[in-house]
C-alpha cells in the first residue's frame, strides 16, 4: 500500500452513449513515472481527465466504479481537494497573462496564503523543482506570456507544483514544443519523480520509453496492458501491445 | 491581363463605398453643427449649457438644456444600475453554467425581447407600469410617467444587447485559462472573478459603453414615459424631460429658423458629442484586447 497512490476499481466511462473506458482496474505506483500510450482516441486522456475530475465539466459525461487516492474514494470527494492534490499540465501551454509570479502564487493564494514573505518562498520553491528559477529570478514581475513555449511549459509546471501536489499529470506535455525545450521537460519529469507521481500521456512512445517506469496501453477503451516498461518492452503479453510497439518502430 | 482589370475595379468600389460612407458621416456632423452654433448667435453657451431654465415657447424665451441634460443622465444612469448588476448575473449563468437546454430557452427569450419595438414598450409603460409605480409606492409617486418608469423600461431594451455582449467576452477567454485555475483546485467562482472577468474585461467595457449609448439615444421610450417635465429630478420618482424626448417631441411644432430650432439642434450635436466619445473609447479598448 505504501507505494501505491492510485487504486482503480473497475473504472468505467460514458460520454453520453459512448463508452469511453471499459473496465479499468489497476494499481498505480507511487513516485514513479507512469506513462499513458495507445493510438488517437483510445481513452487516454479521458483516463488522465478522470484521475483529477477534469471531465466533471463536460455535461454528458458519466463514471462508474472507483478510484482510491491514498485510500480516499476520489470520485465522490470535493473535487477541489482533489484537485488540490492531483495538478494537471496541459498540452499547450497556458501561463495566465500574469506575472511570472502572480502565475506561481495564484495556486496557494486562492487555498488562502496571505503573507507575502510564504508566497515569496514558494514561487522560489516551484521555480526552481521546475527549473525555471535561474532564468527567470529577474524577471518575476514581467508577464509570463514573454517568456518562450518551453519556458511556458515549465511555469505551467511550477503553478502546478505551487500547491504541493501529491500526484501530476501531464497530458501531452511536450507536443507543442521543440525538441530541446522537450529534452529540458523530460529531465525535469525524471528529477521530479524523486518526489511526485507522474502520470503522462504522450503521442510519442520513444518519449514515453525514455522517461517512464510503468506503462499503460490502452486500446479503444481498455487497459490491454500495465507493466514496467521494461517487461512491456522486451515481453509484452498481449498481441496487440506488440502490433502496436511494432508499429511505430518499424 | 483580366484579373488585373477585375482586381483594380473591384479596388475602386471598395474605396468608393468607404468614401461615400465617410462623406455621408461627416456630412451628418457639418450639417447638424452648422444649424446648431447658430443658436450661440442668440444664447450665449453658458447658459445654454449650465442654466436648467428651458422654456422655448414663452415670450421671453430660454433655451438652459440642464434640466434635459440631468433627464438623459437620470435615466442613463439608472438604467445601467438595473441593468448592469442583472446583466452580468445573467451573462455568467449563460456562459459558465447553463445547461444547453436552459442556455438555448433563455437566448431566445433576449432574442424576443431585442425585438420589441420601442413604441410597445413604451406603451407598456405608460398603461401598466405607471399604475405599477402609483400603487407600490404611493407616498413617493405623485406621477406614473417618471424616471424609475423610463429605467425599467429601458433596462428591457438594453438587457438583451448587454448580456449578448457580455457572454460573448466571457465566451472569448480561453477554455485552458479557465482548466488551469480548476485544475489548481479553485472553484467556479473563484474562477470567474479572478480568470474569466479579468481576462473579459476590455469586452465588458465594451459592453457597457455600447448598452449606454444605445440607451442615452433612444427616443420613443422616454418620450412615452419619463414624464416630459424639464425638471433636474431630485429623486427616481421625478418626471424628466431627457434630450431625445425634447427634440422628438418639439421639431414637428418648432419655426423653421427659430432660436428654438436651432437649439433643437445644438441638443443634438451634444448628444452626438456624447456618443462620438462612447464609440472612440470603445474602439480604443477594442484595440488594446490584441495585447
Amino acid at each position: 500500500m505504501e507505494d501505491t497512490i492510485f487504486v482503480i476499481d473497475e473504472l468505467n466511462v460514458f460520454y453520453g452513449e459512448k463508452h469511453a473506458l471499459k473496465d479499468v482496474t489497476c494499481e498505480i505506483p507511487r513516485r514513479k513515472v507512469t506513462a499513458v500510450v495507445g493510438p488517437s482516441g483510445c481513452g487516454k486522456s479521458t483516463f488522465l481527465r478522470v484521475l483529477n475530475r477534469m471531465n466533471d465539466l463536460i455535461p454528458t459525461y458519466r463514471h462508474t466504479g472507483s478510484i482510491k487516492l491514498l485510500g480516499k474514494e476520489t470520485l465522490t470527494m470535493d473535487a477541489v481537494s482533489l484537485r488540490k492534490q492531483v495538478g494537471m499540465v496541459f498540452q499547450k501551454p497556458n501561463p495566465f497573462p500574469k506575472t511570472i509570479q502572480d502565475n506561481v502564487t495564484y495556486g496557494p493564494r486562492i487555498h488562502g496564503v496571505k503573507n507575502r514573505q510564504r508566497l515569496k518562498e514558494i514561487a522560489e520553491r516551484s521555480l526552481k523543482q521546475a527549473a525555471l528559477w535561474d532564468e527567470v529570478k529577474d524577471e518575476l514581475k514581467k508577464n509570463a506570456l514573454n517568456l518562450s513555449g518551453g519556458q511556458q511549459q515549465r511555469l505551467c509546471i511550477a503553478r502546478a507544483l505551487s500547491v504541493e501536489p501529491e500526484v501530476l499529470l501531464l497530458d501531452e506535455p511536450t507536443s507543442a514544443l521543440d525538441p530541446i525545450a522537450t529534452q529540458k521537460i523530460e529531465k525535469l519529469i525524471e528529477e521530479l519523480s524523486e518526489r511526485y507521481t507522474i502520470i503522462i500521456v504522450t503521442h510519442n512512445l520513444q518519449q514515453a520509453l525514455r522517461i517512464s517506469d510503468y506503462l499503460m496501453f490502452f486500446y479503444v477503451g481498455e487497459l490491454v496492458e500495465f507493466d514496467t516498461t521494461e517487461k512491456i518492452t522486451t515481453n509484452p503479453s498481449d498481441p496487440r501491445t506488440s502490433d502496436y510497439l511494432r508499429g511505430i518502430f518499424s | 491581363m483580366r484579373r488585373k482589370r477585375v482586381e483594380l475595379s473591384a479596388k475602386v468600389l471598395v474605396t468608393f463605398a468607404a468614401l461615400l460612407t465617410s462623406i455621408i458621416v461627416f456630412g451628418i456632423f457639418y450639417f447638424l453643427i452648422s444649424d446648431g452654433v447658430r443658436v450661440f448667435g442668440r444664447v450665449s453657451p453658458k447658459d445654454f449649457l449650465f442654466s436648467a431654465r428651458w422654456y422655448p415657447t414663452y415670450e421671453d424665451a430660454e433655451f438652459g438644456i440642464l434640466a434635459l441634460l440631468a433627464g438623459t443622465l437620470s435615466v442613463t444612469g439608472l438604467t445601467l444600475v438595473i441593468a448592469i448588476p442583472l446583466g452580468f448575473v445573467c451573462a455568467i449563468f449563460l456562459a459558465e453554467f447553463s445547461g444547453r437546454k436552459s442556455h438555448d430557452a433563455i437566448k431566445y427569450i433576449f432574442e424576443l425581447m431585442a425585438g420589441i419595438p420601442s413604441v410597445v414598450l413604451g406603451s407598456f409603460g405608460l398603461k401598466y407600469v405607471s399604475r405599477w409605480l402609483m400603487e407600490h409606492f404611493p407616498l413617493h409617486v405623485w406621477t406614473g410617467l417618471n424616471v424609475m418608469n423610463a429605467s425599467l423600461m429601458l433596462s428591457i431594451l438594453a438587457m438583451p444587447y448587454f448580456v449578448t455582449l457580455v457572454e460573448d467576452a466571457l465566451r472569448a477567454v480561453p477554455r485552458d485559462q479557465k482548466e488551469a485555475s480548476l485544475a489548481l483546485g479553485a472553484n467556479m467562482t473563484g474562477t470567474i472573478f479572478r480568470i474569466l472577468l479579468p481576462q473579459a474585461r476590455s469586452g465588458i467595457l465594451n459592453a457597457i459603453i455600447l448598452g449606454t449609448n444605445r440607451v442615452i439615444g433612444e427616443t420613443m421610450v422616454v418620450l412615452m414615459v419619463a414624464g416630459g417635465a424639464t425638471m433636474v429630478p431630485s429623486t427616481i420618482f421625478d418626471p424628466v424631460r431627457p434630450l431625445t424626448s425634447a427634440i422628438a417631441g418639439e421639431m414637428g411644432e418648432v419655426e423653421l429658423g427659430s432660436t428654438h430650432y436651432f437649439a433643437l439642434f445644438m441638443i443634438g450635436v451634444v448628444l452626438l458629442a456624447i456618443s462620438t466619445v462612447f464609440t472612440l473609447i470603445a474602439m480604443k479598448l477594442k484595440r488594446s484586447k490584441g495585447k
